[in-house]
């Protein structure tokens, strides 16, 4: 119980540029997480595939260059709101 | 590591990073969102994103107009490379979306990945966020804006390093001959780093998308969207929630175009502004190499899925797998890769 106040009342001294740049840090922090996982998946499979069959180089790494775009959009996004957070 | 050669090399670039760090620091970036303002036409505000996105275009015009002036049929130099751009972008085209789509979609999708890379390449150069305008910062206000401290060398306003943030309820410092605390706005900017540019892309992508599929399947294309009669055959409460649905997702379509082109150039001008401050002189040129990779990848994704958006709306509707079949093609003869 005095763990718990103790913990609200730091958490109530956070200033407003503070909790900005704890939303900041949050925003890309938790959000890069699954568009990195995502081009990581994308990406070993799309190694697979190459290792199968080495002549569709071209048709794979174009369809994996488009997929990319999808996932790193999610990423970015995340770091826009980051930046908007901050500095906006 | 013993050959003095390579330890020569190494202690000249740290002695370039000290040198750059203590004489010629850049100051601490003043990030705005939107595009600074520098004069205004009547209700017109111009802002230095529009001023780069014209540049961009005059000069886009000029190499045009230029590189079509001898054809030959076998070409030297500057011409040479114009027809080999040319000539790369319709192969994808072909490639992607067959013969006589591809040379239907080409004009626009060949625009839209020149324009796209031209602007992002533009906004490499050293002339951005450089060079540019004073604006005195307004008196006391009740929100915070950034100023930074410049020097007067000559004749020369030089922005010095550090920047001071002008808090509430207070002015800034008064100016004098050889000081002032102002607010800089450069003239050029990189044109995508500003939202309105991607915004307008899309849009015409999005518009484009949609005259093609009205022009070759007629009306019957917002069976797409409303599948009941007479736009379609059955009216099946399954297809119509997923008409709705795609009617939705073709405006949040430019939703995410728009945000995956201007995030990426503008949090890389962000990068590239901010390790300039922490790591001037030597650091940049990796990230300027970054940056150049991405402009390239931004601007072919762009064209790229406007391609394979429009395929997908000239296709006969009754095709459920609309995208596997998009990409089954772009598969058929091996892509743009393979070069």
């Amino acid at each position: 119980m005095g763990f718990l106040t103790t913990l609200l009342s730091i958490l109530l001294q956070i200033t407003d540029n503070g909790m900005k740049s704890l939303g900041a840090g949050f925003a890309i922090g938790v959000g890069a997480i699954a568009p990195a996982l995502g081009i990581g998946l994308l990406v070993s499979k799309a190694m697979e595939a190459l290792g199968r069959n080495p002549e569709a180089r071209g048709a794979i790494q174009t369809n994996m260059i488009l997929g990319l775009a999808f996932a790193e959009a999610i990423g970015i996004y995340a770091l826009l709101v980051a930046i908007i957070i901050k500095f906006v | 590591m013993r050959n003095p050669k390579t330890l020569g090399i190494a202690v000249l670039v740290l002695v370039i990073l000290a040198v750059g760090f203590i004489f010629n620091r850049p100051p601490q970036p003043d990030i705005s969102l939107k595009g600074d303002p520098l004069f205004t036409i009547g209700p017109l505000t111009v802002t230095n994103t529009l001023i780069s996105a014209y540049c961009v275009t005059i000069i886009l015009g000029i190499l045009a107009y230029i590189g079509t002036r001898k054809a030959s049929l076998v070409p030297s130099g500057f011409y040479n490379f114009v027809e080999a751009v040319t000539e790369w972008m319709l192969n994808v085209c072909e490639d992607i979306a067959g013969k006589e789509n591809g040379r239907r979609f080409f004009p626009v999708v060949a625009t839209i990945f020149l324009l796209v890379i031209s602007c992002n390449y533009f906004g490499l150069l050293p002339i951005n966020n450089t060079i540019g305008i004073a604006h005195s910062l307004p008196g006391p206000q009740h929100e915070e804006k950034a100023g930074v401290t410049a020097h007067k060398v000559g004749s020369i306003w030089w922005v010095t390093s550090g920047s001071k943030f002008v808090a509430e309820d207070k002015e800034a410092p008064p100016a004098d001959d050889t000081h002032a605390t102002i607010q800089f706005r450069p003239f050029f900017r990189s044109a995508n780093s500003d939202a309105n540019a991607p915004l307008s892309i899309a849009i015409w992508s999005a518009i484009f998308v949609e005259f093609w599929g009205l022009s070759t399947l007629g009306y019957k294309y917002l069976g797409k969207f409303f599948s009941f009669p007479p736009f379609a055959k059955s009216a099946n409460p399954i297809n119509i929630f997923v008409g709705i649905l795609e009617l939705l997702s073709e405006f949040i379509r430019i939703i995410s175009f728009t945000f995956r082109l201007f995030g990426n150039i503008f949090a890389g001008d962000v990068v590239i502004l901010f390790i300039s401050f922490l790591a001037p002189l030597i650091v940049p040129t990796v990230f300027f190499g970054l940056e150049t990779f991405v402009g390239f990848i931004q601007a072919a994704v762009f064209a790229l899925l406007t391609l394979v958006f429009a395929i997908s709306a000239v296709e006969h509707h009754g095709e459920e797998e609309h995208h596997e079949e998009a990409h089954e093609i772009a598969g058929a003869h091996g892509g743009f890769a393979t070069q």
